[in-house]
């Protein structure tokens, strides 16, 4: 620990031209906000935790207002700034990397965005329901018209 | 002596089988309905599968379909032992998202309150750890001091467990007269009582055997499961949301933030203790400093918050407790999600309890200071 120092915040822009995946990438106050497509997150995530030192995963859930997305929040523990990453998703196949293998921290939350939204991780270790009974059928926080199923069998 | 690695798992020769054994959701010390699948072999945990969701009401989904002023009773319910510190997560969020900013004088009635919910929920948690690891005494006592508590949200808000005690743009009214009084002549009382608790347990030999170098996790550990509030700090990472982004008058007021290098159970307990030393600290100088004036911005009754997103983020008794509101220009939420400290804190239960007896498990699992309430929200 004694080494070691803060990194520099990010540049919106360095981190928009490294990483094709981003589609969007702006500072808001003391917030980093990105915009990131599915299948470059994983290793976006990576670089901001191991050379921009987002050590921190503040949080980790789904949205569906009107897109269906992900929302991911890390924090800096030395820097004490954020960054806040949307991931866009597909309706039909919501899928996208796990980043528990990252942050331990993010089994749980996968968990809870796949029980509630339906999004799938790629290599979770083990992505089953959590608040929900594991014979519910159906994602009731998508905001689509429910199928009458949508009930513990 | 040094405290770091949990106790190996000794190996006898003898033919072992592991052996998978459930607890809760009835279980006494499991705070609510918690159930634990524990894998054991002989007495000692090699994995723990905590089995969540049993108090499931779909918070963030009723949120959809109530106004944002209707929501704010439902706040309550995330963490009942203090739910003050909730409808300040969500109203902080929320005025983020409209761009509003509560009278000065409600920000420091806020933060008076918050603090007694800390100090309310930290001494709940006092007389049930100690009733866990078996000091009953200290469990009337706990629940004694936090009566002082609660009569002051009595007399300020007429209520004694769900305040709905904030409202969005600052406070539903002003403080009543003589609440400053007696809220004076509580923390008097309150703090020799604190120092008597701390005499009664910390020293303690049968306390100390059930705590100390129990249920250990490192820094960079705690850090990787997002650990926060005093399960962070017991773990020698003073990170605060209070004194690192400060929110509300926090930046005005002076506090220490306790941290102790052991990451045991001692560690956390000693690191609430000092907490409410500090919380009935900062609650005095809001008393000194608050200034007169209104406690309730302006807000239209159909209230809209224009299309966007924003994260409240607080430093409640269990951690950071984190609001992410997403407005589409209407009057009801998007989207209404909580991070709550004690889903994080309880995902790490397995990391800290393996390697121990299974008796430890009771005191691991109180010293995390879970509320069911915000983990199945």
């Amino acid at each position: 620990m004694s080494d070691f120092r803060a990194p520099s915040p990010p540049e919106p822009q360095a981190i928009a031209a490294r990483f094709p995946a981003v589609e969007s990438a702006e500072r808001q106050g003391r917030e980093l906000i990105l915009r990131c497509r599915p299948h470059g997150l994983r290793e976006l995530c990576a670089a901001l935790r191991d050379e921009y030192g987002f050590d921190y995963l503040a949080d980790l859930a789904g949205a569906d207002c009107p897109e269906l997305r992900l929302v991911i929040r890390l924090y800096s523990t030395a820097r004490k700034d954020y960054a806040r990453i949307s991931v866009p998703l597909d309706r039909a196949d919501p899928v996208v990397a796990t980043i528990s293998s990252l942050w331990p921290a993010a089994g749980w939350q996968e968990r809870e965005a796949y029980d509630l939204f339906g999004i799938r991780f790629d290599g979770h270790p083990d992505l089953r329901r959590i608040l929900l009974p594991l014979d519910w059928h159906g994602y009731p926080l998508r905001r689509e018209p429910k199928a009458p199923a949508e009930v513990s069998s | 002596m040094t405290t770091s690695a949990p106790p190996a798992i000794e190996r006898t020769g003898l033919p072992a089988e592991q052996l998978i054994i459930n607890m809760g959701p009835q279980h006494p010390s499991t705070h609510g309905v918690l159930r634990l699948i524990l894998t054991l072999e002989g007495e000692v945990i090699v994995g723990i599968d905590p089995d969540i969701g049993y108090l499931h009401r779909g918070m963030e989904k009723m949120a959809e379909n109530r106004t944002y002023a209707q929501y704010l009773p439902y706040t309550d319910r995330f963490d009942y032992l203090a739910s003050l510190n909730s409808n300040l997560a969500y109203c902080l969020a929320v005025e983020r998202l409209a761009g509003i900013e509560a009278p000065e004088r409600a920000q420091y009635i806020r933060v008076i309150l918050a603090e007694l919910g800390r100090v309310a929920s930290h001494l709940i948690w006092l007389a049930t750890f100690g009733n866990d690891v078996g000091a009953t005494t200290v469990f009337l006592y706990g629940l004694r001091e936090r009566e002082l508590v609660v009569d002051l949200f009595e007399m300020a808000l007429g209520a004694r467990l769900t305040y709905s005690g904030m409202r969005i743009g600052g406070m539903p009214y002003d403080l009543p007269d003589g609440f400053a009084d007696a809220a004076r002549r509580a923390i008097a009382q309150i703090r020799p009582r604190l120092d008597e608790n701390d005499r009664l347990l910390t020293g303690n030999r049968i306390f100390q055997a059930r705590t100390k170098g129990v249920g250990v996790i490192s820094r960079e550990e705690a850090i990787a499961w997002a650990l926060s509030g005093p399960t962070l700090r017991g773990s020698d990472a003073a990170i605060d949301v209070r004194r690192e982004d400060p929110y509300c008058i926090y930046d005005r007021l002076e506090f220490e933030v306790p941290s102790f290098p052991e990451g045991d159970c001692l560690a956390r307990y000693l690191v609430r203790i000092e907490e409410m030393r500090q919380s009935l600290r900062i609650v005095e100088q809001c008393l000194d400093q608050m200034p007169a004036g209104p406690v309730r911005a302006k807000i239209p009754r159909v209230f809209k918050p224009p299309a966007g997103e924003a994260y409240g983020r607080t430093e409640a008794p269990r951690g950071d407790l984190s609001i992410f509101v997403v407005s589409d220009g209407s009057e009801r939420p998007c989207r209404l999600r909580v991070r709550a400290p004690s889903f994080a804190n309880l995902q790490a239960l397995g990391a800290m309890a393996r390697g121990h007896k299974i008796g430890d498990i009771v005191a691991i699992l109180g010293s995390i200071d879970i509320v069911l309430g915000e983990i199945d929200r």
